[in-house]
């Protein structure tokens, strides 16, 4: 139980310091956030000078104390209200952003259950079979999807399947033909938006996957009770499957904080080659509108993501590993 | 004693099976063991070649090309000629002068966060290992916020509100270290940390602060020369890292915007629509560097876990999830058999 309470209380500290360091950037780091909207929008702020009142509690710093900003942003925050896009003036940010978030959810959710099931096979197989195939091509693998970057796996993915081989449509997230919804025509068209930039995320995720699955199952794999069940007798696959693998899986759990990390960061990149309209595409494309609110609830919207999972993995493992949490 | 080290231009003379223990050959080679281990693995050796050849480039930059980075000079959407080796770009640069210049900037970026990352991982993770207590408590809680955050989409908000798209090539690339070492130290210093901790507790630095030798010296003289390979490894999977960040950055267009960088040779690839058009040149050779820059550094990085002492290889951090998860790549994995196991018997 104490357990329990600490990780809650270390995310609750982490997510504090997210949203405070959020609120800190534009406040201490030079460029002024407002001034690039009073320039954009000079001509409508004529004929309206109203226009700024709802965007001054969160980007006006001169004229309020530190504290009173301070307060009023954990206020907008609690409501979830991040105020009014800059760039598409004035949809409210909740808006864009809430179009946004289906399409990294599918694209993450899909390419890591893929990643984690492939690489944790290939872990198994390769760890089985010491210095096997699978095994011996391992090391030049991760060693691959470590040093090529993810969006350059995924520009050549995009050059040579997509422009190339035409095999898969090469921007957007669904056919412009098709209704949003759930008929067959539209997540068919989904899936195949989604293929190209699932195959990159695969590519530059799978070998955290199996490298951890590996060096896991191999201290496993050393334990007796590998070789008691073999003794006994039981088939090499049982083994293998059933004894070592299961037990292998658990600390799989843990490598979840990092891998995740290393998805996110993938994601905003891959899903900018694609044009794929996720959370990362909107991000880059709101730092380069200069348009501070989208930006901070992207921000906010990915760190709140990975504390999440990161805590969900915690909880998992006290769940699965009852020594964890006595520790 | 000054061992005389080989310089290891030539592999093939050292990646010679061991020395006969002949006095002529004992006398002819003085090398040490660890050097001999470090460029005896042929990996290691492509590392160190490729490496090399990168910053020879880097270096040599204006020597090896004519033109300046942005001259518009040859003929435009020109595939690689002889003229041209990496073909040239729609306004007619010359793509291999730019990567040659892109080159100095990347390697300068990624050394210099490096090295920056790692003495800041080496000053708060030893600080938090050494003295422990409620410092560590702090530390180690500053880690792990820092490991829970997103880096890229933290280095991308740093970096919309820092105006560091400026012309001068040093102030973009010392803006950017600070950036990448300020959003990149935590896991660094959380294995350092780690390292002290048990360091701490050995028998010999215990018996240095019964003797009552100062802190400083325990720290440089007992403790620190047991970690020269995890530093190394620090230094070089932070240059990595932070090499595949800023070329991130520049690729997104949020990052050196007014250099030549293999990021902004990459953007400026997708943006003038190249993938459509057929150009591969444009963004395979850039790429390319970038991804032979990251695999020479892994293969050197791997190089020295194979010199250091395995046991420095695995530290076991079991307070939470990023500890245990780490440090799982660029283990040789052992070569030891699990018990009671015929490899490879059930085909």
């Amino acid at each position: 139980m104490s357990y329990l309470i600490r990780r809650l209380g270390f995310y609750l500290v982490a997510f504090w310091v997210a949203i405070t360091v959020n609120f800190l950037l534009p406040r201490f780091l030079p460029g002024n956030p407002i001034d690039y909207f009073m320039l954009r929008y000079q001509n409508q702020l004529a004929a309206n000078p109203h226009l700024l009142d709802s965007l001054r509690p969160a980007f006006d710093f001169k004229h309020q104390s530190l504290l009173v900003q301070y307060a009023e942003y954990l206020k907008n925050l609690a409501h979830l209200d991040f105020g009014v896009s800059y760039s598409q003036f004035p949809t409210p940010v909740n808006q864009i952003v809430g179009q946004a978030l289906p399409w990294s959810l599918f694209l993450a959710g899909l390419s890591t259950l893929l990643a984690f099931t492939i690489g944790t096979f290939l872990g198994i197989v390769a760890a089985w079979r010491r210095g096997g195939t699978v095994d011996v091509a391992v090391t030049p693998f991760t060693m691959f999807t470590q040093s090529f970057p993810a969006f350059f796996v995924a520009m050549l993915i995009l050059y040579f399947i997509g422009v190339k081989g035409g095999w898969f449509p090469i921007n957007h997230s669904y056919g412009e033909g098709t209704q949003p919804g759930p008929n067959l025509p539209f997540i068919a068209s989904a899936l195949r938006h989604a293929a190209m930039p699932v195959i990159a995320l695969l590519l530059s995720s799978v070998g955290g996957w199996l490298l951890g699955m590996r060096s896991v199952m191999i201290n496993t794999l050393s334990e007796d009770y590998i070789a008691m069940a073999q003794a006994k007798g039981l088939s090499n696959r049982r083994v293998m499957l059933l004894y070592a693998a299961r037990n292998a899986l658990l600390p799989q759990v843990t490598s979840f904080a990092i891998v995740l990390g290393y998805a996110i960061t993938s994601l905003v990149l891959i899903e900018n080659v694609f044009a794929y309209p996720g959370l990362g595409y909107l991000m880059v494309t709101s730092v380069q509108a200069t348009d501070y609110p989208l930006m901070q609830a992207i921000f906010f919207l990915l760190t709140v993501g990975m504390l999440t999972a990161n805590l969900i993995a915690d909880l998992l493992y006290a769940v699965l590993d009852p020594r964890a949490a006595r520790a | 004693m000054q061992p005389r080290i080989q310089t290891p231009v030539d592999p093939t003379a050292t990646a010679e099976p061991p020395v006969p223990s002949t006095a002529a050959g004992r006398a002819r080679r003085h090398v040490p063991q660890w050097l001999r281990l470090f460029v005896g693995t042929p990996l290691t050796v492509v590392g160190i070649v490729a490496f090399g050849v990168i910053a020879l480039a880097a270096v040599l930059g204006p020597i090896l090309t004519p033109y300046q980075p942005l001259d518009m000079i040859g003929p435009l959407h020109s595939p690689p000629t002889g003229a041209h080796l990496f073909g040239t770009n729609d306004v007619g640069q010359d793509l291999f002068t730019q990567a040659v210049y892109g080159a100095r900037y990347s390697l300068a970026v990624g050394l210099g966060s490096g090295v920056a990352i790692t003495v800041l991982a080496t000053i708060l993770g030893m600080t938090a290992g050494y003295v422990g207590r409620w410092v560590d408590d702090v530390l180690s809680m500053i880690m792990n916020v820092f490991l829970v955050m997103p880096q890229l989409p933290l280095l991308v908000v740093i970096a919309a509100y820092i105006p560091f798209k400026g012309g001068d090539p040093t102030g973009a690339a010392v803006v950017m270290i600070a950036v990448i070492t300020i959003t990149g130290w935590a896991w660094g210093a959380r294995v350092i940390r780690s390292q002290t901790l048990t360091l701490r507790n050995r028998d010999f630095v215990q018996a240095a602060m019964v003797a009552g030798e100062p802190t400083w010296r325990i720290i440089f003289q007992e403790v620190m020369p047991n970690m020269i390979s995890l530093l190394a490894n620090t230094v070089i999977m932070s240059s990595m890292g932070a090499i595949l960040a800023e070329a991130a950055l520049d690729y997104l267009g949020i990052g050196s915007i007014n250099q030549v960088t293999w990021g902004t040779m990459l953007n400026k690839a997708q943006a003038n629509s190249t993938l459509f058009s057929g150009e591969w040149w444009c963004f395979v050779f850039p790429g390319l560097a970038i991804a032979v820059t990251a695999m020479s550094l892994i293969l050197m990085n791997y190089g020295i876990d194979l010199v250091s002492n395995p046991r420095l290889r695995i530290i076991k951090d079991r307070s939470s999830i990023a500890g245990r998860a780490r440090l799982i790549p660029f283990m040789p994995g052992g070569h030891h058999r699990p018990r009671g196991l015929k490899r490879g018997s059930e085909s």
